[in-house]
């Protein structure tokens, strides 16, 4: 602005009039590029340090907005599901097995494979000593070798032919000895060569029953999905 | 990269009031010998000025990146920052 301010006027002013302008133009971009880049870089170190919000305004709507969208695609509901929900739909899953007969071994004709047993005491949770299956219902030969009895009853659990299978079982190296699993197809074989799967009893599936109603109480209590 | 551009901008400011104190004798608008024109004059004045805010603006932001690179190096040696 100097050569509109002072009047340059004259032959040789000309030229430093050109000058002034030329490099003001010029110390105006620069001094505007300088300036914007100063303020990308403070913000970046403000909100790296935690000073400024994460993101800005700008980037909190088109968020928000997205969130909208998809709540109203029913995205949203999909991704988080009621632990209520889910809490019925398990309880409906376990209904057909809570009905089971009393030796709680077979239902609809079908061998519960893979349910292990607590080994509790017998008679702790107040279970009459007849409910659990006799060994000596059937002719042990497990009993003439000292073996105990939850051999024979493993044998109940998986007949000859429907053991566990394979990759279902105790995996090797996991407390189970070398050839000491019940590989499939063998289950009595299996069971007199060693110690695979304890024996089941009945009333199991009040354990799995009570941890539902457990953790039903945690998630009421807590209020959190947390609390699973 | 926005660091880098920041003091390129302020070394900049600092050539253009190199350029604005010589412009009068480059440009041969203020003779030598002679007496002082108001337009040299005003170009010396404003390109001094220019020239001093470039420079230490300049030294400064390299000052302040220098310490930050030290903060974040003292963990990794164990040297306490000053």
């Amino acid at each position: 602005m100097a050569p509109l301010a002072f009047g340059y006027q004259g032959p040789g002013l000309r030229k430093a009039a050109l000058t002034d302008r030329a490099t003001g133009a010029g110390l105006a971009l620069v001094s505007l590029v300088t300036l914007v880049c100063w303020v990308v870089a403070w913000r970046r170190k403000l909100r790296a340090d935690g000073i400024l919000a994460g993101t800005s305004h700008w980037q909190a709507r088109r968020e928000a907005r997205a969130q909208r969208r998809r709540q109203r695609d029913g995205e949203g509901t999909a991704r988080t599901p009621d632990p209520a929900q889910v809490l019925s739909e398990l309880r409906a899953l376990l209904v057909p097995l809570l009905a089971e007969p009393a030796n709680g071994q077979v239902v609809n004709g079908q061998a519960l494979a893979g349910i292990p047993e607590p080994r509790d005491e017998p008679g702790e949770f107040g279970e009459p000593e007849g409910s659990r299956p006799e060994p000596d219902d059937e002719p042990s030969d497990h009993a003439a070798s000292g073996e105990p009895d939850y051999y024979q009853a493993t044998s109940d659990v998986y007949p000859a032919g429907h053991g566990v299978p394979a990759g279902h079982g105790v995996p090797a190296g996991h407390g189970v000895p070398a050839g000491h699993g019940v590989p499939a197809g063998h289950g009595n074989q299996a069971a007199a060569s060693g110690p695979a799967v304890p024996a089941a009893r009945s009333g199991g599936l009040a354990s799995i029953e009570s941890m539902l109603a457990g953790s039903e109480l945690l998630m009421v209590g807590g209020g959190e999905e947390e609390a699973w | 990269m926005v660091s880098r551009t920041a003091l390129a901008g302020l070394a900049a400011i600092f050539a253009a009031g190199a350029w604005l104190i010589a412009a009068p004798f480059v440009l041969r608008y203020q003779p030598a010998g002679a007496p002082w024109t108001g337009a040299a004059r005003l170009d010396v004045v404003v390109g001094a000025v220019l020239a001093v805010a470039g420079f230490a603006g300049f030294f400064t932001a390299l000052a302040g990146r220098v310490r930050e690179l030290y903060a974040a190096a003292a963990p990794r040696t164990g040297a306490a920052p000053e």
